[in-house]
């Protein structure tokens, strides 16, 4: 029996994806405009005592203190000396992937965005979020540096529309990353969970934080089917045929809420910050999930 | 249904597939048919699932039956389904059909050429040879053929065969005999009529029963045999046409109604009839009123169709026309004096007169003359009328003091000079009355009234002759009327005058009767009028009766020979000769006895004629077919969720559609909503408001102008004036009441309906109480064509016609200095659509009532059309010969004939004058 030809997506070159994607960057530019606009940015700070300008904590005095940093007004209405600590303001570094694998590049009749787009939306509204709030930024994998300010984020910007990012599995190789960075991942993680876990414990070893964004289409999320309907695969693999959908609709649901279960618990084992977003929800659900997760403040005066 | 039961299989054995069914049913079932496809991305999560829900999947049930009658509908249609399939005969070799095509069987022929038509179709596909022969009479001197047939040509000619208006002949067919003899294994097919002349029933018979013997004979015929009466010669006397009926015997119907029918179709009198039990003859009686016998061109029994029941009347058994010879000057002012007005009034009830002088009367043909008094005639007009006596013409002359005092001439018998008069010198004593009417007179049998008698007279002289000459006498035996035969013709002398100057016979009944037997006596003459004239076809009767123009092979018919006449295909019934002078043959004027045959007598099989059509259904069920798979493939490709979606479009443009139909249906009721107002609407509409009102003609082109011309006029008035005219309305002149209408615009069109008495009532009353109306005949733009004005042209006289019972007193036309030139704006002409035409009103002088508002203006300038706007505000029509202007000034008019209606004289009060004075510039 010889295997009928499949209707399926037909295979881009990467070249004429990542030009589709750059023809819709900059309506995709302007949304992330308007989604950081409805932020509060700011500088992030540290929640740790250190050289920034915030009032952080007063503290006892204690012998490895320098004698300067002793706020008098405070330890005159106390009975201790005790300094003022400020809190510790480094510049964040945030590194973002983004997926573009195969699966990414669908949307389904009921969405505005294909899940690809949504996900490049987030970057971006990152990327801008994170350039305004002067911290810096950076692709995985295709920014061997990450800086901040409006010039990084047009090289970002260059990046997301030229070059493919690299797949889950090659992230692993990706050890640039310093110490005490954020990655941010934005995919729909449609890979065994194992291989995440596997991927997150490397960052985890180089010591970065975390934030896993989970991308869904809602097609992906009901199947709401009905009847014979044959599912053509987007990778390479064999298409299924189901006969009536409906009956297996429920078994399906449960499937991919454990898969997110999984996923949920990966990330909280290193402490690491899931959320889970669909494209027909907006896009500002997603964004304010990243911002406060990332506890982005406002700009540098 | 009977159809179903007939239906039949060209090919049964085909229908065996039918039993593969159920198997096309089990190899469906197993096909499933192919699912939606979607993309998917997540699909690894699907590969997880459980399995064991899955159940086989199937075709739904009903596509599974849609699919089964598609195969079952392609089976059906390949064993060739026929409806209506004639009897199978199994031999095979050469059909011959008999078909009998004379007038008697244009009654049944829709059923006969069904079943011919069936017959010929079922040999053609049997592939048999099919001669066909038709047993109407050929003309003299043909053989009837036997040709061959092909396929095509035998359904050609079995489509194009038609009823022929003259008999069967059977005798001929004979000859064909010979022939079919030698043909292969033939068979006979006789499609009769069931109605034969009973003198050709032997021949029939010989024919047939030596047909049988060369081959099976089948006989079809109707199931009940209609035959109709014939109608016979009518005799015409001077009252009545007595109309002979025949019926073939045997036939079943015995009553009946006889029409007369005028030459448009119209019928003019119609007579129920009855035979009586086992009679086959019987007359019907014909009164109709002079005046419209001569309509009378056909004579028709009800409700058939075939020529033996139609009679063409020419114009033999018209009513008589006589020339009265009248002299150039007529004096009308004494006309009790006149002899023309006692001849007039005397031949009036019986003849229809014809004045002129003698030489007119002599170019007119007439066959009767009558000439009053008179001395001597020209020698050419003399020689004249002997050619014309000679050849078949009556004269009849009156005698009077010019005949006594004349010479002599052109009279029946020599006359004494000198007239014998009472107290002359040869006289009566008293006057004379009337004797017995010698038996060899025309007269004889008239009744003699006593109060007749004779003052003077002029005398013959005695001879030999005189006594079988003369038609009527006095009592002492003297001639009063003598009559003398030249050649074909007659010269009657009445030896007293036409007038009561010498006596009252002019002024008796019996002058009417007497002048009607010498009427009767040309009539006869006539008959013998031209000799020997060959008249070539001009009208010929087809088998049902209708007349055509065609003539065919008819050749032309010699008069002399009229009663030997045999009918065949050369003497066709029908009118012969030209349009001015033709002689009618018909059927019932030659052999009228018919009788139905017998079928039973011959040896062969009889059927009756089957009318029903043979359907081939093959068509038909393939694509009933097609159309199930066209359906199922729309299904499948549902299920497969590739048909675009309906959802959302369908909402809004069924919304379109219902608007645009709603719209369509909308913009076709008509604009004109108040025309077709009624009763108390109309009413209601015409009171409340001001409106003019136009009278509808039946002409639908000039009732839409005045409409949109009083329309027009109407704007105008509402925009210049203080008038509030709505829009106008159209008035029936029988129907509608008119006093709502201050004035009425009535287009005269040629073919106006003449008034009817309460018309007239209503005219008269709207006038009376101050309606004005504006005739206008709209021809101006013809005016040169009927002379030096438009007195003779067509809607003038109408307009005479239909005005001259109304109470209209002098109309003149339009004075300078009249009301309705200034009665609003300052004009002397009244141009319309066209300008020139001449505007006549009402002369009011002197009458005291309506504040001499004139009630009625006539013009010809055909104003609704310059004042006639659409619904867009367009102009409808161009002005002649001017530009706009012209069409201001006939807006000007209307408005000034409205304000006239509307206010009266007023303007006539000579306190305007300064005013106008002023405006004009002095």
């Amino acid at each position: 029996m010889f295997k009928p030809r499949r209707a399926s997506a037909p295979q881009l070159d990467e070249r004429v994806k990542a030009e589709r994607l750059a023809q819709t960057l900059p309506p995709l530019i302007l949304a992330a405009e308007n989604l950081v606009n409805a932020f509060d940015i700011g500088v992030h700070g540290r929640r740790r005592a250190g050289t920034g300008e915030d009032f952080w904590q007063f503290k006892q005095y204690g012998p490895d203190d320098p004698a300067t940093s002793i706020d008098w007004r405070q330890s005159a209405k106390r009975e201790h000396i005790y300094i003022r600590q400020k809190e510790q303001e480094t510049a964040e570094t945030v590194w973002i992937w983004r997926d573009t694998s195969q699966t990414m590049d669908y949307g389904s009749d009921g969405t505005e965005q294909s899940k690809l787009d949504r996900a490049t939306l987030l970057s971006l509204a990152l990327a801008l979020s994170l350039s305004k709030s002067g911290e810096k930024f950076g692709l995985i994998g295709q920014t061997e540096k990450a800086s901040t300010g409006p010039a990084s984020f047009n090289r970002f910007v260059g990046r997301t529309s030229e070059v493919q990012s690299p797949s889950i599995t090659d992230l692993k190789f990706a050890d640039q990353l310093s110490n005490k960075s954020t990655v941010v991942l934005i995919s729909d993680f449609l890979v065994e969970p194992s291989e995440i876990g596997g991927l997150i414990r490397h960052f985890v070893n180089l010591g970065c934080r975390g934030f896993l964004m989970h991308i869904a289409d809602p097609v992906e999320v009901d199947l709401p089917f009905d009847g014979r309907t044959r599912f053509l695969s987007m990778t390479e693999e064999e298409d299924i045929t189901l006969g009536r959908v409906e009956v297996v609709r429920e078994d399906y649901q449960s499937l991919f809420n454990a898969h997110r279960q999984e996923l949920l618990k990966i990330a909280k084992n290193v402490s690491w910050d899931y959320s889970f977003h669909r494209t027909d929800a907006p896009a500002s659900e997603a964004f304010a999930a990243l911002y406060t997760a990332l506890n982005i403040r406002g700009p540098k005066t | 249904m009977a159809a179903i039961t007939s239906i039949s299989f060209l090919f049964p054995w085909v229908l065996t597939a039918l039993m593969t069914l159920p198997l096309i049913w089990w190899l469906l079932r197993i096909v499933p048919p192919k699912p939606k496809s979607v993309l998917f991305p997540a699909i690894r999560f699907l590969y997880r699932l459980k399995k064991d829900e899955q159940s086989a999947a199937t075709t739904p049930w009903w596509l599974l039956l849609l699919r089964l009658v598609i195969a079952a509908l392609i089976i059906l249609a390949i064993a060739g389904p026929i409806l209506n399939l004639p009897e199978q005969r199994d031999s095979s070799g050469d059909v011959v059909m008999i078909v009998d095509d004379s007038w008697t069987a244009a009654e049944s022929w829709d059923a006969l050429k069904a079943t011919l038509n069936k017959l010929v179709q079922e040999a053609t596909r049997q592939e048999k040879q099919v001669y066909i022969v038709t047993t109407s009479r050929q003309a003299a001197g043909r053989q009837p053929s036997l040709k061959p047939l092909a396929d095509q040509e035998a359904l050609g000619v079995a489509a194009s065969l038609a009823p022929k208006s003259w008999p069967s002949h059977y005798d001929n067919l004979s000859q064909l005999l010979p022939r079919l003899e030698t043909l292969d294994n033939p068979e006979f097919i006789w499609l009769s009529s069931g109605t034969l002349q009973s003198s050709h029933l032997s021949d029939l018979s010989n024919f047939l029963s030596e047909l049988s013997e060369i081959g099976p004979l089948t006989i079809f015929h109707e199931e009940s045999i209609t035959a109709t009466p014939i109608i016979g010669m009518p005799n015409l006397n001077s009252e009545e046409l007595k109309v002979p009926l025949f019926l073939p015997t045997g036939a079943a119907i015995n009553k009946g109604v006889l029409t007369a029918k005028a030459e448009g179709g119209k019928i003019i009198a119609s007579v129920p009839f009855t035979f009586s039990d086992s009679d086959t003859s019987t007359t019907v009686d014909l009164n109709i009123p002079n005046k419209v016998r001569n309509d009378i061109r056909r004579l028709e029994i009800a409700n058939s169709r075939n020529a033996g029941s139609v009679f063409l009347l020419d114009q033999r058994w018209q009513r008589r026309q006589v020339g009265l010879v009248t002299s150039v000057s007529e004096q009308v002012d004494q006309p009790l004096l006149d002899e023309i007005h006692y001849l007039t009034q005397a031949l009036t009830p019986f003849f229809d007169i014809t004045r002129g002088t003698i030489e007119e009367l002599l170019v007119e043909d007439r066959s009767l003359i009558v000439l009053g008094d008179t001395a001597n005639l020209p020698e050419s007009i003399e020689r004249k009328l002997v050619n014309w006596i000679a050849k078949g013409g009556v004269l009849v002359r009156f005698a009077g003091p010019k005949l006594a005092n004349s010479s002599g001439a052109l009279v029946p018998v020599n006359l004494r000079s000198g007239n014998r008069s009472l107290q002359g010198a040869m006289s009566w004593n008293q006057p004379a009355p009337l004797g017995p009417i010698p038996q060899s007179s025309p007269f004889f049998g008239l009744d003699i009234p006593t109060d007749v008698t004779v003052y003077k007279q002029v005398l013959a002289n005695p001879s030999p002759a005189l006594l079988d000459k003369t038609w009527a006498q006095l009592e002492d035996g003297t001639p009063l009327v003598t009559a003398d035969q030249r050649s074909a013709g007659w010269l009657v002398l009445f030896h007293t005058t036409a007038t009561p100057e010498w006596s009252n016979l002019a002024i008796s009944g019996l002058f009417v009767e007497m002048l009607r037997e010498i009427g009767s006596l040309s009539q006869i003459s006539s008959q013998n009028f031209s000799d020997q004239r060959s008249l070539p076809p001009f009208h010929l009767m087809d088998g049902f009766g209708s007349l055509r123009s065609e003539t065919g092979i008819a050749e032309p018919v010699n008069t002399a020979e009229m009663e030997t006449l045999v009918l065949d295909a050369s003497h066709p019934p029908g009118y012969y000769g030209d349009e001015n002078f033709n002689i009618a043959i018909n059927i019932g004027q030659f052999d009228t006895n018919y009788s139905l045959i017998d079928m039973d007598q011959f040896p062969a099989t009889v059927r009756y004629f089957d009318k029903s059509v043979v359907i081939d259904l093959v068509m038909p069920i393939l694509l009933a077919a097609l159309l199930l798979v066209l359906i199922d493939q729309i299904i499948s490709l549902y299920l497969q969720g590739k048909l675009p979606a309906f959802r959302t479009a369908s909402r809004t443009s069924a919304v379109f559609i219902a608007i645009a139909v709603g719209m369509s249906v909308m913009s076709t009721e008509t604009s004109a909503q108040e025309a077709d107002l009624d009763g108390d609407a109309k009413t209601l509409a015409a009171t409340l408001d001001t409106r003019l009102g136009y009278i509808r003609t039946r002409d639908p082109a000039v009732d839409k102008m005045s409409h949109n011309g009083l329309a027009g006029l109407s704007r105008q008035l509402r925009n210049r004036t203080a008038v509030e005219a709505k829009d106008p309305l159209p008035l029936d002149v029988e129907r509608d009441e008119l006093i709502f209408y201050p004035m009425i615009y009535w287009p005269i069109t040629p073919d106006f309906p003449a008034l009817s008495e309460q018309a007239i009532l209503k005219l008269n009353d709207y006038f009376s109480g101050g309606g004005t109306i504006l005739f206008d005949t709209r021809n101006q733009n013809s005016a040169g064509q009927f002379g030096p004005d438009l007195y003779n042209s067509p809607e003038n006289i109408r307009l005479r016609q239909l005005t001259a019972r109304l109470d209209i007193p002098r109309v003149h036309q339009v004075p300078p200095d009249h009301v309705v030139t200034r009665a609003f704006y300052l004009m002397q002409t009244f141009p319309g659509r066209y300008d020139g035409g001449e505007v006549w009103i009402e002369d009011t002088t002197g009458i005291q009532g309506n504040d001499g508002v004139a009630s009625v203006v006539i013009g010809s300038n055909d104003w609704a059309a310059a004042w006639a706007i659409d619904a867009d505000g367009r102009y409808q029509a161009a002005t002649l010969p001017g530009n706009e202007r012209q069409r201001e000034l006939a807006y000007r008019f209307g408005i000034n004939l409205v304000m006239y209606t509307l206010t009266g004289n007023y303007k006539a009060d000579q306190v305007h004058i300064p005013a106008i004075l002023e405006r004009l510039g002095q």
